[in-house]
């Protein structure tokens, strides 16, 4: 298992690598240099000059290249405020290990080992955020809007909590929804439900953002008065005067929509999955093994056809991550969302190939480390996989 | 007798589907005893499946409906028990055993966890006590190390192991009835025999009344009590086991017979088939169902069903219009009158 | 049956008589897909719309500004009111115009068929990419293990493992810009087609390897080495014919994927730009105006790349069904 991961990592380097020369190239041949626009004015001469020696743009495009990459690589700044630091980050680093190479015999520990080590790592980022000042060394914005380290991940924020979001929405509605079209397979619901997440399946999400834009807040309040949802933004302006009830209910109103938009085609795509995953199992020989054996219907679907329908879904999941933060460019783009989707945008139209060349390898990085949790999760939770 | 433990009584079992409803089970009557060996024989489609899938009380509605019927077990009518009763028939006091072990398990569970979880639902035990009593199955069917291997996944172990513990599971919670759809079929022929013998002798420790469901005439020669041959979802032929074999009364059965290698021949035979295809279960011919690939069909058997009778021969019924008048015994299988 | 036949005739006749008749594959893919409702709906729909597509410039104002008489406007041509020259901004739906005017006042329907053609470029031109790079490639790795296999998985690997919108928005943005390029390639759907053909033809292929991969070993290829048979004719002879359904199938989503991607790049201004119309450069221009309650323009284009998208789907759907040779006809 180890040694697949690290393959794995390797293969993910690689990818990483071809996709930063990709991307590099592509902005340095198609657009021009950043500082074109200040070449309008002839009083930058000067200014262009100095810009140009410190941004290294007269190096000849391979020098450029290693010259992002070795920055892009090293770190700017590790500050670590205070000694609690190092004994969290000490016992951390003890208690994962002593998690990782305990041998347990007992079924329940696997699953049990696996959510440990990730409440142990969430936490130790939690508590590393808090004490620990990080950066690597990213470059600066073109736009002179500061380091991209910075940048990326103050918008990070935003992003995360709109993805999060979305995807909970789309697993509370999604599995349920294929578990019990499967279970009522050629019911009304089950055909009602199958035409229904096709036809959100075939729905760009820039059509569901703005549908949603134009029908529950615009419309909504034309015709009712009613002002539920707000279109722009995280948070209203004022919103650190609110009380805290007030504040979760503003959060609720600007995030309900863009996380929908952002859902609705994961929730179809995951009802579907799980349909067919659960149909196939509902369909097994183990299935009717354990219906011969006289267990209530309950426990049938549960414990025997739930816990294997499931497994092909946590790759599935995993893997869509992608796709919801494809969506959540789109997305935060219609809803002015402050994430790094806009902040992405916003860099391509600049040409601001620092902060392009950022945001497109942390997400290529997340998607290279999701696929490699998706591996091991499916290893965990499915006996009969080994890595070999 | 009196002590019939299973009486199944113009079953019929029928499947809706794009193309017709599919009678698979068609009329089926028949009886086991306590500690009786049944064997059931027949092609695929004939039928045999669907009716120990009609006494577990597994046929899945709306697709599958039992239409008419009655399966009485001990008293109990089967049919018409509540579900909650009927779950406890079903694994407690009739167990089955299904045809490829690769497929009956669980993947994901242990085997202890899938024995124990038997164990605990129909025996008033605590999941300790029922771990011994898991390990103690497991141990009865021959598998080493019993306790340790209770933690092994169903891929750790072999096809015959794996039908080794799928017996176990049938066994463990002591059932009057075992049912083994195709116990064997998927198994290595040198597996096949331990297998069964194994069973058997652990269903006659137990006073286990077995129905044995198989395309192999040889297996239930060596191991059945009685046997019935199914054809196109009726019964054509039922008697013990040497009845059928040293003097099939049915051509369908005498058909069977001259398809088998046989060791035990007096001399060299050829090997014959019975010609044709069996019917669709959709568009049955009308009068006998067999009669498209008899040898000795006639125009009543184009005109009426011929019903289950008794023979000759106390204890064997069939159902055939010729079977007073045909002695398949000694037509041999070249010269085959027509 | 036959009634005056006796003997060995009549008992054969019945024996056939009961027999199904024999089904080829054909047949039950021609009963299957027809059985698919909606399948059917979609064919019909995908039909009607290639036709009119492809009407379109033949009943269309040959020049903007030019009032010609055809039944369509020219779509970049805005409309004056002909009593007082005004220009017709955001009229609703009429008779006249049924899906209204533009903020700029241009003729929204005519808008909407012209902006089909991207779309139907892109679906068709990436979809025809993807199979055939992903056919030859997968091929390739699945009948040849080893260090082809190798090198082309691993290239496939690093495909799959971009992250497709952010990359696409890269590609789209910035491709057109780059000075080498011919014309044909930086002009509107093309390069949006030959972009998506590079993103998405990894998955195709890993589906193809692994067809080739189990189909290799079957008994009819052993078969047809044994016979003599070279590699190139066990690969289009032998092997690529039982291969074809999951290429079908995959190549239907990845068609309806690419027009997916195509409208979404040109709602953020990375794909065909204005003023050529596209279903998603106008439904971003319809959702600005939608927010003032000017709706038809947003409805009329988002509707009908949904539409497409979803008969392109359900047709895949079709196939799918139609084409599992292991699937028997079962009850519904």
């Amino acid at each position: 298992m180890f040694a697949y991961i690290v393959r794995r990592l390797v293969y993910g380097v690689i990818t990483l690598f071809v996709l930063s020369a990709l991307v590099f190239m592509l902005v340095q041949f198609g657009g021009g240099s950043p500082l074109d626009r200040l070449r309008l004015n002839p009083r930058m001469v000067n200014v262009i000059q100095k810009l140009t020696v410190k941004y290294g743009l007269d190096l000849p495009l391979y020098q450029q290249y290693f010259k992002w990459l070795s920055g892009f690589v090293s770190v700017d700044r590790f500050v670590v405020l205070g000694a609690s630091a190092w004994i969290g980050f000490g016992s951390v680093v003890a208690a994962t290990a002593g998690l990782f190479f305990t041998k347990v015999k007992a079924t329940w520990f696997r699953p049990a080992r696996a959510f440990g080590v990730v409440a142990i790592w969430v936490s130790f980022f939690w508590f590393a955020k808090s004490r620990v000042d990080f950066a690597m060394d990213w470059g600066d914005s073109f736009r002179g809007d500061g380091p991209v380290w910075d940048l990326v991940f103050g918008a990070a924020g935003a992003t995360f909590r709109l993805g999060v979001t979305a995807l909970s929405l789309a697993l509370i509605i999604g599995l349920p929804l294929g578990v019990f079209q499967a279970v009522r397979q050629y019911s009304f619901f089950d055909q009602v439900g199958t035409l229904g997440s096709f036809i959100a399946f075939s729905t760009p999400i820039f059509i569901v953002a703005t549908g949603l834009q134009v029908v529950l807040a615009f419309y909504l309040e034309r015709w009712t008065g009613l002002k539920l949802f707000f279109v722009v933004g995280m948070t209203q302006v004022g919103y650190g005067d609110l009380g805290r009830l007030a504040q979760m209910g503003d959060i609720f109103r600007h995030l309900a929509l863009p996380a929908l938009s952002i859902a609705l085609i994961s929730i179809a795509g995951y009802a579907r999955f799980q349909r067919a995953a659960m149909l196939e199992v509902l369909h097994s020989d183990y299935l009717r093994t354990a219906k011969s054996k006289g267990l209530p219907r309950r426990t049938v679907l549960v414990k025997h056809a739930l816990r294997n329908a499931l497994l092909p879904i946590v790759t599935i999941v995993t893997l869509d991550v992608a796709g919801i933060i494809g969506g959540a460019i789109i997305t935060e783009s219609i809803f002015g969302w402050p994430g790094v989707g806009r902040l992405y945008i916003g860099a391509i139209n600049a040409v601001d190939y620092p902060v392009i060349m950022a945001i497109v390898m942390v997400i290529g990085m997340g998607i290279v480390f999701m696929n490699i949790v998706a591996d091991i999760l499916y290893g965990v939770l499915d006996p009969r996989v080994r890595y070999e | 007798m009196s002590d019939v433990l299973l009486a199944v009584d113009d079953l019929r079992t029928y499947f809706a589907t794009e193309e017709g409803v599919v009678r698979a089970v068609d009329g089926v009557s028949f009886t086991i005893n306590r500690g009786e060996r049944r064997g059931v024989v027949g092609e695929s489609g004939s039928g045999k499946s669907v009716t120990a899938m009609s006494i577990m009380g597994l046929i899945e509605p709306p697709a599958g409906q039992i239409v008419t019927g009655a399966i009485d077990f001990d008293g109990l009518n089967l049919l018409e028990l509540p579900e909650d009763e009927m779950r406890k028939v079903r694994g407690g006091r009739i167990a089955m055993i299904f045809q490829d072990p690769m497929t009956s398990l669980n993947p994901v569970y242990t085997i202890g966890q899938q024995l124990i979880e038997t164990i605990v639902l129909h025996q008033n035990v605590s999941k300790s006590a029922a771990r011994e009593i898991a390990a103690q199955s497991l141990a009865d069917v021959q598998i080493p190390y019993p306790a340790s291997r209770l933690d092994d996944f169903p891929h750790q172990f072999s096809g015959g192991m794996r039908q080794r513990v799928m017996i176990a599971m049938g066994l463990s919670c002591n059932p009057e009835l075992l049912i083994a759809d195709e116990p064997t079929t998927a198994l290595d022929v040198t597996t096949q025999a331990q297998i069964l013998d194994l069973m058997l002798a652990l269903a006659d420790d137990r006073g286990t009344s077995v129905l044995l469901i198989t395309h192999d005439l040889g297996v239930v020669a060596g191991f059945c009590d009685t046997v019935q041959v199914m054809y196109a979802g009726g019964i054509v032929e039922s008697g013990s086991a040497s009845d059928i074999f040293y003097d099939p009364k049915h051509p369908y059965s005498w058909g069977l017979l001259g398809s088998m290698t046989r060791l035990d021949a007096a001399q060299m035979h050829r090997l014959n088939s019975v010609r044709g295809a069996p019917p669709s279960v959709i568009n049955l011919p009308e009068g006998c169902r067999f009669r498209p690939r008899c040898d000795f069909a006639l125009d009543v058997c184009r005109e009426r069903l011929p019903l289950l009778g008794p023979s000759d021969v106390e204890g064997h019924t069939v159902a055939c219009h010729r079977a007073a008048e045909l002695d398949l015994k000694l037509v041999t299988s070249e010269g085959a009158p027509r | 049956m036959s009634n005056g036949a006796s003997g060995i005739d009549e008992s054969i006749d019945a024996a056939e008589g009961i027999s199904a008749e024999p089904v080829t594959q054909w047949d039950l893919f021609r009963t299957r897909l027809a059985r698919h409702k909606q399948a059917r709906i979609a064919a019909i729909f995908l039909a009607l719309l290639f036709a009119i597509v492809f009407v379109a410039p033949f009943v269309t104002c040959a020049e903007r500004d030019a009032y010609c008489g055809k039944l369509l406007e020219h779509p970049a041509t805005q409309l004056r009111d002909p009593e007082n020259g005004l220009l017709l901004v955001q009229n609703p739906p009429s008779t006249t115009r049924p899906f209204g005017t533009d903020d700029i006042g241009r003729d929204v329907l005519s808008r909407v068929i012209h902006g089909g053609r991207a779309s139907l470029t892109v679906g068709l031109t990436t979809g025809l990419l993807v199979a055939t790079v992903g056919t030859i490639v997968g091929a390739l790795a699945g009948y040849y293990p080893g260090a082809v296999d190798q090198v082309l998985m691993r290239i496939v690997d690093v495909i799959l493992g971009l992250p497709l919108l952010p990359v696409a928005i890269v590609f789209g943005s910035l491709v057109p810009q780059i000075p080498v390029l011919p014309a044909f390639l930086k002009e509107g759907a093309w390069v949006i087609a030959f972009l998506l053909g590079i993103l998405l033809w990894g998955g195709l292929a890993r589906i193809v390897r692994a067809e080739f991969l189990s189909l290799r070993e079957k008994e009819f290829v052993e078969a047809a080495r044994a016979a003599g048979s070279n590699d190139r004719r066990i690969i289009f002879r032998h092997i690529l014919p039982n291969a074809m359904s999951p290429i079908i199938v995959a190549t239907t989503l990845v068609v309806g994927t690419a027009i997916i991607i195509e409208a979404a790049l040109s709602f953020l201004g990375f794909g065909v730009r204005p003023p050529t119309p596209t279903w998603g450069g106008m439904s971003a221009a319809g959702a600005r105006v939608a927010t003032k309650g000017f709706w038809w323009e947003f409805l009329a284009s988002s509707s009908a790349l949904v539409a497409t998208v979803l008969a392109v789907n359900f047709m895949g759907d079709g196939l799918r069904d139609a084409l599992d040779p292991t699937q028997t006809i079962e009850r519904k």
